[in-house]
């Protein structure tokens, strides 16, 4: 292959405090083509979610490299390659710093000292791809947890970046839009080439990925593609809601299809 | 909280909701510092014609006005109440120990409730009629030149700007934990203030924990989208100048020389009076 993988994760070891003998990560090591969807899955605390931390270059391993597009991720580079990196959480609330819509969505392009016309532009088409121009004036207070994702994924997409890290970020939407959002993914992947990391709970999120990489107490028990994956871990233990609805459903009972967080289900239960 | 009118927006579209944030907040701030050069009552009642006007331009209901000063109108007694029992001169109407009330006195006193209402009045015009961010804005313009003495306007203004856009997730929280101490028995608002201030620990403890998580998963997120304290940021609000703003700051120079001519006048009669 001629270029350099989108994303080299080369023998990672990662711990909290040094003092600890517990490691969050293990010797961790995969890489994901550009273009590709790479789906991490793992029990909580498995490390999904550090992972994505390291990714960033929000925390540096103990030992081990990552590189993206051939660049090794240090404190001195990490400014710049971040650039092209997005990333998703699952608390709308805590990643909204603008005080609207557009001026979040603008936040990280000012930063990057883009002058007003091409931002204004960007902003726009951001928030036309995610179905949130129409609300850009509104401050989060007037949106739904749904809508702040939204814009948290227009933030993203603005940055026009090359690899976009979703962290549980589609378990506070309804189905109907979480299904939304990842055919929208799936069809900005396609046409923008985007290189899309998400690190989910959710079986037909993962379904949609190219690979699936299983964690377990920070190590890297499997890696494949998701039909394979499935296959050799039905059992990988899915969140307190998820498991509550299989259970539901091997006593009779009969429940959407589609994930749910627990207040859906909740609502659901009740009526 | 929604007795506070003092900083808070009503959405209109007067004309003074139309000014740019920088022209009103300059002309407000040139205001309140021509309240201190008035020397007669002719100069008051001059301004205060001025802050009615205002006041009615900004569509908002007098009443609102009222109710913004009322909070404070304590403070306000109070400060007359000084001036008006420690200042001498002219006829003396009452005198025991170092209290004093003379005619000069109930003068001064008049003109400095006068001046503290109008003082309010006029900030209460701007809050009413500027939205936050743009006020954000205005203060971060009028800041501008201590970044060249180092001073980090920038991060102040974000700062600010942040604070403002969590007001109501503050307030969202804090009605939550209540509620939640509210379900273990606590019944607020009631014994003596000490045991009040004893309740609002079990809710000042989570809200400080949860705003401290929260700062923490913000700066992560900054930290993310390439905020560096510092580093030149372009600004994707814009505040455009117009003719409009240009002529609001020539009425405040027309205001002064209106004002001068009443300062004079009176001179002029005094002199006049002497022979």
């Amino acid at each position: 292959m001629d270029n350099p993988p989108m994303l080299c994760v080369d023998q990672v070891t990662y711990r909290y405090h040094v003092t600890k003998s517990h490691y969050a990560l293990s010797d961790i090591s995969f890489t994901v083509n550009a273009g590709e969807w790479l789906a991490v899955i793992g029990n909580n605390g498995s490390g999904k979610s550090t992972l994505a931390r390291l990714i960033v270059g929000l925390a540096e391993p103990e030992s081990g490299s990552i590189l993206i597009n051939g660049k090794r991720l240090t404190e001195r580079t990490k400014w710049q390659l971040r650039q092209r990196i997005g990333i998703v959480l699952q608390n709308p609330d805590n990643q909204f710093i603008g005080t609207t819509v557009q001026d979040d969505v603008a936040f990280a392009l000012e930063n990057l000292n883009i002058d007003d016309h091409e931002m204004q532009e960007r902003v726009f088409r951001a928030l036309r791809l995610v179905h949130m121009y129409e609300l850009r004036e509104k401050d989060p207070s007037q949106l739904s947890g749904g809508q702040k994702q939204r814009v948290a994924i227009a933030g993203v997409l603005a940055l026009e970046p090359d690899l976009m890290i979703f962290d549980e970020a589609f378990v506070m939407l309804d189905p109907k839009s979480r299904r939304e959002l990842l055919a929208l993914l799936r069809e900005l992947q396609a046409k923008l080439g985007l290189t899309i990391i998400s690190i989910t709970h959710d079986r037909s999120e993962a379904a949609q990925a190219d690979q699936v990489i299983v964690l377990k107490d920070g190590v890297l028990i499997d890696h494949g593609p998701p039909a394979v994956i499935f296959e050799a871990h039905p059992d990988f233990t899915p969140p307190f809601a998820e498991q509550l609805k299989r259970k539901l459903i091997e006593l009779g009972g009969s429940m959407p299809d589609a994930y749910m967080s627990e207040k859906e289900l909740v609502d659901w239960l009740c009526r | 909280m929604n007795k506070l009118i003092l900083g808070r927006y009503f959405p209109g579209n007067s004309v003074l909701h139309q000014l740019d944030p920088r022209a009103k907040l300059m002309a407000a701030l040139y205001f309140i510092g021509l309240l201190f050069y008035v020397e007669n009552g002719q100069g008051y009642l001059y301004l205060f014609i001025f802050t009615l006007m205002m006041m009615r331009l900004s569509r908002v209901a007098l009443m609102t006005y009222i109710r913004g000063v009322k909070p404070l109108i304590w403070l306000i007694l109070f400060a007359t109440c000084l001036r008006v029992l420690f200042t001498g001169g002219g006829t003396v109407y009452f005198n025991m120990g170092p209290f004093i009330i003379s005619s000069f006195g109930l003068l001064t006193g008049i003109y400095t409730f006068s001046r503290f209402v109008m003082i309010i009045f006029v900030s209460t015009i701007v809050t009413l009629t500027t939205k936050p961010i743009d006020l954000t804005d205005a203060i971060s313009f009028l800041l501008h030149p201590l970044k060249y003495v180092k001073i980090p306007v920038e991060d102040f203004v974000l700062m600010l700007t942040i604070a403002l856009r969590f007001i109501p997730n503050l307030l969202d929280e804090t009605q939550k934990v209540m509620d939640a101490q509210r379900a273990r028995g606590t019944v607020f608002g009631e014994g003596n203030l000490l045991q009040q201030m004893k309740k609002l620990v079990p809710i000042i403890l989570p809200l400080f924990a949860s705003s401290l998580n929260r700062a923490e998963a913000m700066a992560d997120v900054m930290e993310v989208k390439g905020y560096q304290s510092g580093k030149k940021r372009s600004s994707f609000r814009q505040l455009s100048w117009s003719r409009r703003d240009s002529l609001c700051l020539m009425g405040m120079v027309v205001l002064t020389l209106g004002l001068h001519v009443l300062n004079e006048v009176n001179v002029l009669l005094l002199i006049a009076s002497i022979y």
